[in-house]
């Protein structure tokens, strides 16, 4: 008995539970996930965006058991990244951060291109400004390693309005003005980005390696070479580390 | 840019200093395409993370998804192994799970985790693999056609003498 009761317990939450879904149709198991910033699939109002080559490909989920491709679009050959937030799309690129405009959903259009310089670059959002790292070292190893903040209010023209010199940047995000950028072998820094235009280092952590992060409430999750770090966010200058599901090495 | 494949043995080219060294991760002709749950087993070589109510998805990459009981984060419980080669990319909606599988765009229902069914599959969306990694300034073991088709690259020890292939 104890054993069904567990079961249940244990299947229930996972699908059902909101998490971070975004719509609130009247499926059984309503919405989409949430990636981190390395993503190159992402689910966003009922359709599923992927990377492909050089290409952004949108496919429509209205099915969502028989996903059907609806648009198929240049970006260019070295598109890594995708974040949606607030009905437009962020494509981090090697050389630049690409905003397109989901207002038609299977349309994606494109708005503007922020250019840089040859870099890998995942990008996240909240509010008017984006943030995209820039990493130098293979396979980008003409980059620069910091990290930029943009003015995105007008998401026809995307403004570099402060940058910060990072040690190796790579995913990130970002939550109620507090942002957690990874730094692989150097750990993971939390800025205070209240004020865009004035960033603040709150703290580093340099337990563990950090190659993307995932703000969810509960738990600050974080993947890299060691494995996979969870911290409690309630303090992000004082992050408690929840747990660890370490790396083990093959022989 | 990529045109640089395969090993290079010409001492006319010079030696970047290496950054890494990689190993083929092959796959068997037909394993190629099927998707298998298999037993807990530990994180070797993760890639990205994904997240769903409690559930928590760790790839392991070019290999498949680890899938993890995250209802308590303290206690983050791992529940399987779901194989599928190739696979560096996952999202989610509802109870489908999207994944890459080599070439082919795969949906996977994940409503009853103790009976998990492929119900899609979309081939040749995806180019496949080469057979060097993707980065450069790196050393990698020669690929070995016999041992199967190359779905990956893993991180491995750079070997003690001469590398023999790397870009």
């Amino acid at each position: 008995m104890k054993k069904i009761h567990l079961l249940f317990i244990i299947m229930l939450p996972f699908l059902v539970a909101p998490g971070c879904s975004e719509d609130s149709s009247s499926e059984v198991m309503p919405g989409a996930g949430l990636g981190g910033s390395m993503a190159q699939f992402t689910v966003y109002n009922g359709q599923l965006y992927l990377l492909q080559s050089s290409e952004l490909r949108t496919y429509s989920l209205e099915n969502p058991a028989a996903p059907q491709l609806a648009n198929t679009q240049q970006v260019g050959i070295d598109a890594e990244t995708l974040f949606p937030y607030s009905g437009n799309l962020y494509v981090g690129s090697q050389g630049g951060m690409h905003i397109y405009s989901l207002d038609n959903p299977q349309q994606p259009q494109h708005l503007s291109t922020f250019q840089h310089i040859t870099s890998c670059d995942p990008v996240v959002v909240e509010g008017n400004f984006a943030y995209v790292t820039l990493r130098s070292g293979s396979p980008c190893r003409f980059g620069v390693n910091e990290l930029n903040v943009l003015n995105i209010s007008d998401k026809t023209m995307p403004q570099l309005i402060s940058s910060m010199v990072m040690n190796s940047p790579q995913g990130l995000a970002v939550n109620n003005g507090i942002l957690y950028v990874c730094n692989a072998e150097y750990g993971m820094v939390a800025l205070d980005v209240t004020n865009p235009f004035n960033i603040k280092i709150l703290k580093e952590y340099k337990d563990f390696d950090g190659y993307d992060v995932i703000f969810t409430p509960r738990s600050l999750m974080m993947i890299g070479k060691d494995g996979l770090v969870q911290y409690n966010p309630a303090d992000p200058a004082k992050l408690q580390q929840l747990s660890i599901i370490p790396v083990v090495p093959v022989e | 840019m990529l045109a640089l494949g395969g090993c290079i043995e010409s001492e006319e080219n010079f030696q970047p200093t290496l950054l890494a060294y990689y190993k083929p991760v092959y796959a068997s002709e037909q394993e190629l395409f099927k998707i298998q749950v298999q037993p807990v087993r530990s994180l070797h070589d993760p890639g990205r993370i994904y997240t769903k109510g409690t559930l928590l998805i760790i790839n392991e990459r070019f290999k498949g998804f680890h899938l993890i009981d995250n209802a308590d984060p303290a206690n983050p419980k791992p529940l399987m192994f779901l194989e599928v080669p190739g696979a560096v990319n996952m999202a989610m909606q509802g109870q489908y799970l999207y994944a890459d599988n080599v070439t082919d765009l795969i949906t996977i229902d994940l409503s009853d985790l103790q009976q998990i069914k492929e119900v899609n599959r979309q081939k040749d969306v995806f180019e496949g693999f080469k057979p060097y990694p993707l980065l450069r300034d790196v050393g990698f073991e020669c690929v070995d056609k016999k041992k199967g088709i190359v779905v990956g690259w893993e991180l491995a020890d750079m070997p003690s003498g001469e590398v023999e292939c790397w870009r």
